[in-house]
């Protein structure tokens, strides 16, 4: 097993744009979106990955926050505080919509580093992703990644390229600890 | 050994019950309105597939989550259909679920003198599934461990596809899985609409929808909880409602929100399932679409099963469930497993509502009118999502 975890502060430049292949695409990125894509992308340069390789993601779910924290500050700006329809769909253009979907993180992981191959998106759980990993097709191995936005805007992201036999009997199987527990597991 | 259905509970616009959805599907009755649970003066889009019962909209105060409401009943109704919780102890139950985003209330936040997050969390008007998910899990005593997945409209083929495997490899005993979503809620409803992805005709709601026809113009939000008991048959108490034999799932990498044209990482994932279920493509005997109603949705599916089916594909039997109930994201797979079981109970193909014109860059065969009578042992089960995702699930009649 190989893996890499990084963390980052609160305001801390997360440098991802001169990696990114689709930069049009950074301004749909939430905080978190930045950690992972720019881990994944030291993790597998200079890799060889196996054609459709699995690829598995947890995120966390607080990354849901900054979406509703990016709407807030806009309809803030009504004085009379009325919510209507057309000054929601005004104040908050689809950049912002986009953070509402929860999978758009390990999108674009694989739009970046073309993963094509069995997927799964999981909803802050090690034992899932384990799970997922433990069961995935073909006898290769696959790719875990993990995602962490807290609410201060400090983020962490981790991911492992395992094969699936090495994760029987993991002691997380089962637990409803957070996924990126692992990757800081791993890390020591 | 071979996985099974052995229960379902299910709250949709096509009833709170297994049964009355069942019903409301044979019927074929559009189940997608104007909205009722809460005011849309000056929406732009105002369709939706909302939760009835007995054919009313169930109407929920503002405060509470739908999907957890509703998921509560659904699991009731499993509960005491398949008695789940008699036949296995705590730790022989797993809970693996699709889910949607969290429910939230910008409009009641925004009558605040300020508007912040620390009002909507402080103030109950966030309602973050994990703590949530996690009570219902300890009540209704899940030993075995829950996962929730939130791809988006594969959030719950992953869940059940997932499941399959940890049954099949004897990582699990007994699994309730399927969806819960909901996001018939101002700030969801508005936040999905700006995508572009819903219809906005000036039809009326009940005609809106339309998969795989050449007019289709933009899918329309549902709502639906919907879970099921997935075992060993040998360890079934009664008949199964039906077996799963196959699954695979890919990602695109093409796009945040359009398929991928050519359809290829989209049969990746069908070619997966058929693998695993060992059939050959000429075993399928009726393909369940995703079908959502949007324009780019029926080419891409067309392209990706011709890479599998090829000329054979105009002949297959092909249905979507969307244009009567409307698009669940993150529960329908869960949602359309109904229409499968109905295919394969009743051996027929329904018509799908609303589908009217053929599509000359997706000529599927879709069935209008009267339901289709044929002989129907394996159903394919497609879906795919925003984000790239692409599932494929293979269905087959229970046989002892």
């Amino acid at each position: 097993m190989t893996s890499i975890y990084r963390s980052y502060q609160a305001g801390e430049e997360i440098p991802v744009a001169p990696r990114l292949h689709k930069r049009k695409l950074l301004k749909y990125y939430s905080r978190e979106a930045m950690a992972a894509v720019l881990t994944a992308s030291e993790f597998l340069e200079g890799k060889a990955l196996p054609p459709r390789i699995p690829f598995y993601y947890a995120s966390a779910y607080v990354e849901n926050l900054s979406f509703l924290e990016e709407v807030f500050s806009r309809l803030d700006a009504y004085p009379d505080h009325v919510f209507t329809a057309e000054r929601f769909l005004l104040t908050t253009p689809p950049p912002v919509n986009f953070k509402m979907m929860r999978n758009m993180v390990p999108c674009f992981i694989s739009i970046e580093n073309q993963l094509t191959g069995d997927s799964n998106f999981i909803v802050d759980s090690a034992s899932a992703l384990l799970y997922a990993a433990l069961t995935a097709p073909g006898d290769g191995p696959v790719l875990m990644g993990a995602g962490y936005m807290h609410a201060d805007g400090a983020a962490e992201a981790g991911f492992a390229l395992v094969q699936p036999a090495e994760l029987a009997h993991h002691p997380l199987l089962g637990t409803d600890v957070p996924a990126i527990e692992l990757f800081r597991q791993w890390r020591q | 050994m071979a996985a099974v259905i052995t229960g379902i509970g299910a709250c949709s616009p096509l009833g709170c019950s297994f049964s009355e959805s069942l019903e409301t599907l044979r019927e074929g009755r559009p189940q997608i309105d104007d909205i009722r649970n809460f005011p849309v003066d000056g929406y732009p889009y105002t369709a939706a597939g909302e939760i009835r019962r007995n054919g009313e909209v169930v109407r929920t105060p503002v405060g509470v989550d739908r999907k957890m409401h509703f998921l509560e009943l659904a699991l009731k109704e499993l509960s005491s259909e398949s008695a789940f919780k008699e036949r296995y102890t705590p730790g022989q139950l797993m809970l693996n679920l699709g889910i949607g985003i969290d429910y939230f209330e910008l409009e009641t936040c925004m009558e605040s003198e300020k508007i912040s997050l620390d009002i909507l969390l402080s103030n109950g008007l966030y309602h973050n599934i994990a703590p949530e998910m996690k009570e219902l899990v300890s009540r209704w005593q899940f030993g075995a461990g829950y996962h929730l997945f939130a791809s988006a409209c594969t959030a719950s083929a992953h869940a059940i596809g997932l499941s399959w495997r940890l049954l099949r490899r004897g990582l699990a005993e007994a699994i309730v899985t399927g969806g819960s979503d909901s996001m018939i809620f101002p700030g969801a409803y508005l936040g999905f609409g700006a995508l572009g992805a819903l219809s906005a005709s000036d039809e009326p709601a009940p005609v809106k929808c339309h998969p795989c026809d050449l007019n289709s113009n933009g899918t329309v939000l549902g709502e639906a909880s919907v879970v099921m008991l997935l075992e060993d048959s040998s360890r079934a108490s009664g008949t199964p409602l039906a077996e799963i034999i196959g699954y695979g799932s890919s990602t695109d990498a093409y796009s945040v929100t359009d398929p991928e044209p050519s359809g290829e990482a989209a049969a990746w994932a069908v070619k997966e399932a058929l693998d695993e279920a060992g059939l050959k493509p000429e075993q399928i005997d009726c393909i369940h679409l995703h079908g959502t109603g949007t324009v780019k949705c029926a080419p891409a599916e067309y392209n990706c099963l011709y890479r599998i089916f090829g000329e054979r594909l105009k002949e297959i039997p092909a249905y979507s469930m969307k244009g009567q109930v409307g698009h669940m994201i993150g529960s329908c797979t869960a949602l359309e497993v109904l229409g499968v079981v109905y295919s394969l109970q009743n051996q027929v193909v329904l018509p799908t509502v609303n589908f009217c014109t053929p599509h000359p860059e997706a000529p599927f065969r879709m069935v209008t009118g009267s339901p289709l009578h044929t002989p129907i042992r394996h159903i394919l089960k497609i879906n795919s999502a925003f984000g790239g995702h692409n599932t494929a699930l293979v269905f087959k009649r229970w046989e002892k």
